[in-house]
């Protein structure tokens, strides 16, 4: 890590950008050490890079889980605290708990998953963990980390691609 | 293609001499004729950011002098004579016994109906993949959030004693008492709650990428907004990938919750006993009701936004046209659900029923019901099967505003004229909106654009990176001798 | 049903009311019900808990009236029970009958709108009781402020009283009498109140009358007041 720097290159093309990425994982630079910055969603397939796995999923299903635990609490198991009879129904009446539980289940499905992509977006990551120069392009930005005697070589792709500004990025605080 | 020619025998060319149908179309004037429609125009996005960011900052005199009179208004009428309501008490509206409920909650449904608008815009378009929602969608969705917070204010304005309306909230008290989770408030309470929430955090998610371009490209307090609200945005696939996952999660989610929240909303009346509430057909009907208005306001707000905002790069006729067949569509649909509730209550119903249908056919509410059927059917049917209506936004602006007063006038029918008429005569009533009532209402529409406009150049109100992505799916291609347009599927 | 419990419930016989409304007034004296005044009354504004409904009948010197005493029917099944979220209404399980809770109201008025027989009656402003009527006022019953609905509770407040005297004297509490105040008033003894519970009490006795009927007996709310027809019989519902 301490001989290795990390460039970073920006194209205007998407098929520039994935050549690029074929060259690099040539040049012997792992998926891992490569970071994409993009003013517009490309999936991974465009890319050419390897499929992202993701826990949002899981952390959607655990917060409809806790969703529907809070609602069982507040139709099944609040009314037995104090019970109180209203209109000859049932204490824990079926169509209404089912409702509530719809209701409770979906809030809770809904905050987990702004939380948990939140989260998960400002989670460290295995490549380089640097600002791109502006977002507000058409533009890709590629940042990887090279050993230094791969250094030469991957400028030269680069700038054999027609990337538009090569250079060592430096590290700021957003 | 010669091959088939030769199969097939003489072709029509051959026969009719040279003509100019045989002339193929070169892809610059292909390009050339498609480019009114915004997905096959495209401009790089460093420049449509630039337009979106100057519409933001474009607060001319007219501006500030339209937010001065509506904060007037708002302020005045709406919390104004709240206060006045809430110190003299709830006599000083024209409510009674058998009209417990009025305008207030007539108000609430609509107000709860118009935030349909961005739920059937952004998400039921998107699961669709309808293209035409890609610059629409948060206009609409800026709109659900509001109408969504007018219309939660009016059920605090209802409550007779305003100052304890939050007890109905679950929390740990003295009282030693859990909220009755067993009443239609608590799923109203819940379901907005799950709607608000929602609609809210799905104008967010999408704005995130917005947000970040307007962070690099603003300066002073902007800039310390949208550092802020952008939560670390760069742009990395790993971030794009979650990004694109949540809100697809979210896209399938809030569609179920827009259907339940507006049913439970209509529950409030059909779980009683009123007669003419107490009808299985509300929960559908109240539905389709709001998506219904909710169209109409969509493009009653786009075309103020486009006119004021200067939007006509982003916000074309193609637009306007599409949400006016929805809206065609839905005064189809409505129809059938009100034909459904009346034509029932009407021939099979009860005595007190007939009295419901009368009391709306030749009774008080006579002229309400007309004006009703006139904007929700009569007009939306009589003009938007024409093309040239539809590409006109100055005349669905109207038509649009007429839906809008006619779905009013239905939730002013349903909620203060069934009162009138219950199981017992002597308990027949009358209700006259007070001018407390009259104001607060007005003032709520003054509320509601008042923090439209604000929010409005608050935030990129057009999201620019969807409308890029559409452009990028959209090429032209050959057919034949024609060039048609042709829609990538680029998400994963 | 628990031990000591109470099935409380009134006849009203519609052949002896004379619809002097003496009950009207008693109620109001014994609840601390506030007068709202004319102009208000006729915006549908009353605060009778108890009050006498007529219908006309006929024309000139024909013309009759045809009335009837309405009070909260206590129906076992009330519909305004589960609509409120706060519990501001909730059943009484020792005396069966549905009671308001005023600190709980917040003034939603959902058990209004689903009351079918519209008895239940809200505070529109903050009562006035022009001197020297706040004088008159009962000390065992709350003086509600503007926001809560209030309506008949058979006078409960009675009912605890004589429960608390029978405890304190040690005499069974199952065998209390008790009469709100209207019952007490009536002149001519058209109301009867009693204890269903107990087979040979009057009220289960004329409640048993093959004149007895109750109102909107098809809406399922089971009320607890039972009417007898009278000889003519124009307000009878089939």
């Amino acid at each position: 890590m301490t001989e290795a720097t990390v460039l970073m290159g920006s194209f205007h093309d998407l098929e520039r950008t994935a050549e690029t990425l074929d060259r690099l994982r040539a040049l012997g630079i792992s998926d891992e050490d490569i970071t994409i910055l993009s003013s517009l969603p490309y999936s991974s397939r465009a890319m050419g890079r390897p499929p992202i796995a993701t826990k949002l999923p899981f952390i959607s299903l655990a917060s409809a889980f806790a969703g529907l635990l809070t609602g069982l609490f507040f139709t099944a198991v609040a009314p037995h605290l104090y019970v109180i009879r209203v209109g000859g129904q049932p204490i824990v009446p079926v169509p209404t708990t089912a409702v509530l539980l719809f209701e409770f289940t979906m809030l809770f499905l809904i905050l987990g998953t702004f939380l948990g992509v939140v989260f998960l977006n400002n989670s460290p990551s295995t490549g380089p963990q640097y600002e791109g120069a502006s977002l507000a392009d058409d533009r890709i930005e590629v940042l990887f980390r090279c050993p230094g005697d791969k250094q030469e070589a991957a400028r030269t792709i680069l700038q054999s691609l027609g990337a538009e500004k090569v250079y060592q990025p430096e590290r700021r605080e957003l | 293609m010669s091959a088939m020619n030769e199969a097939t025998g003489p072709v029509l060319s051959d026969v009719e001499g040279p003509a100019e149908m045989a002339a193929p179309v070169s892809q610059a004037r292909a390009e050339e004729e498609y480019s009114h429609h915004l997905l096959l125009d495209p401009r790089p996005q460093e420049e449509m950011n630039r337009m979106v960011l100057e519409s933001l900052q474009r607060t001319g005199r007219e501006y500030w002098i339209v937010v001065a009179v509506l904060a007037v208004m708002a302020l005045g009428g709406f919390v104004g004579a709240w206060i006045y309501q809430i110190r003299w008490g709830m006599g000083v509206a024209g409510i009674n016994r058998p009209n417990y409920w009025g305008v207030f909650i007539a108000n609430f449904v609509f107000w709860v109906g118009i935030s349909h608008s961005g739920t059937f815009v952004s998400a039921i378009l998107r699961v669709l993949g309808a293209e035409f929602r890609r610059p629409i969608t948060r206009a609409a969705e800026m709109m659900t959030t509001v109408s969504l917070l007018v219309a939660v204010s009016f059920l605090g304005i209802h409550v007779g004693r305003t100052w304890r309306g939050y007890w109905i909230l679950p929390y740990p008290n003295q009282r030693g008492l859990w909220p009755n989770f067993r009443s239609p408030f608590l799923f109203d309470e819940i379901a907005i709650a799950a709607y608000l929430v929602g609609s809210t955090l799905y104008l967010y998610l999408p704005l995130i990428p917005d947000l970040a371009m307007a962070r690099d490209r603003t300066t002073g307090w902007r800039n310390r907004l949208y550092r802020a609200m952008a939560l670390g945005w760069r742009g990395t696939e790993v971030q794009w990938h979650n990004l694109q996952r949540a809100i697809a999660v979210f896209a399938f989610v809030i569609i179920p919750v827009m259907f339940s929240v507006h049913t439970i909303v209509a529950w409030d009346f059909a779980l009683t006993k009123v007669v003419g509430w107490h009808s299985s057909i509300f929960g559908p009907y109240f539905v389709t009701g709001a998506i219904f208005s909710g169209v109409s306001a969509v493009i009653n707000v786009l075309f103020i936004a486009r006119s004021t905002m200067k939007l006509h790069y982003f916000i074309r006729e193609e637009h306007f046209d599409a949400l006016a067949k929805l809206m065609l569509v839905f005064s189809f649909v409505w129809t059938y659900f009100f034909f459904t509730d009346f034509f029932v209550e009407w021939y099979g119903g009860h005595k007190i029923g007939h009295q419901i249908t009368a009391i709306q056919t030749m009774g008080p509410m006579a002229p309400f019901f007309y004006a009703m059927l006139f904007f929700n059917i009569v007009v939306p049917c009589a003009t938007l099967w024409s093309r040239r209506v539809r590409h006109s936004p100055v005349i669905l602006f109207l038509i649009a505003l007429g839906v809008n007063v006619g779905m009013y006038l239905e939730r002013f029918i349903i909620v203060t004229g069934f009162l009138r008429r219950n199981d017992l005569p002597f308990n027949w009533g009358t209700y006259t909106p007070s001018p407390v009532e009259i104001s607060i209402s007005l003032g709520s529409l003054a509320a509601f654009l008042l923090l439209y406009a604000l929010l409005s150049r608050l935030f990129p109100i057009i999201p620019v990176w969807e409308v890029r992505e559409g452009q990028l799916a959209h090429t032209l291609r050959r057919f034949g001798r024609a060039w048609v347009p042709t829609i990538a599927e680029l998400e994963e | 049903m628990t031990e000591n419990s109470h099935r409380w419930a009134m006849v009203i016989d519609l052949d002896l009311c004379t619809a002097c409304q003496a009950c009207v007034v008693a109620c109001h004296a014994e609840n601390n019900a506030a007068t709202v005044g004319e102009e208000e009354v006729s915006k549908g504004r009353s605060l009778h808990w108890i009050r006498i409904e007529r219908y006309w009948q006929g024309k000139g010197s024909h013309l009759k009236a045809d009335f009837m005493p309405l009070l909260c029917q206590q129906c076992q099944n009330a519909p305004c029970e589960p609509v409120c979220p706060l519990y501001a209404t909730v059943h009484d399980e020792t005396e069966s009958i549905n009671i308001q809770v005023y600190n709980r109201c917040a003034g939603i008025r959902y058990c209004g709108v689903n009351c079918p027989y519209k008895v239940r009656m809200f505070n529109w402003f903050n009562p006035y009781f022009p001197e020297p009527l706040n004088e008159q006022l009962n000390p065992d019953v709350t003086v509600r402020t503007r926001g809560i609905m209030e309506k008949c509770n058979f006078c409960i407040q009675r009912i605890r009283r004589a429960r608390e005297e029978a405890k304190a004297d040690g005499l069974p509490v199952d065998k209390i009498a008790v009469q709100p105040a209207c019952v007490q008033t009536c002149p001519t003894d058209a109301l009867v109140f009693g204890d269903l519970n107990d087979p040979e009490s009057r009220v289960s006795q004329l409640a048993r009358s093959p004149r007895a009927f109750v109102l909107l007996e098809e809406l399922g709310t089971q009320p607890s007041v039972f009417y007898l027809q009278r000889g003519d019989s124009h307000v009878s519902y089939e």
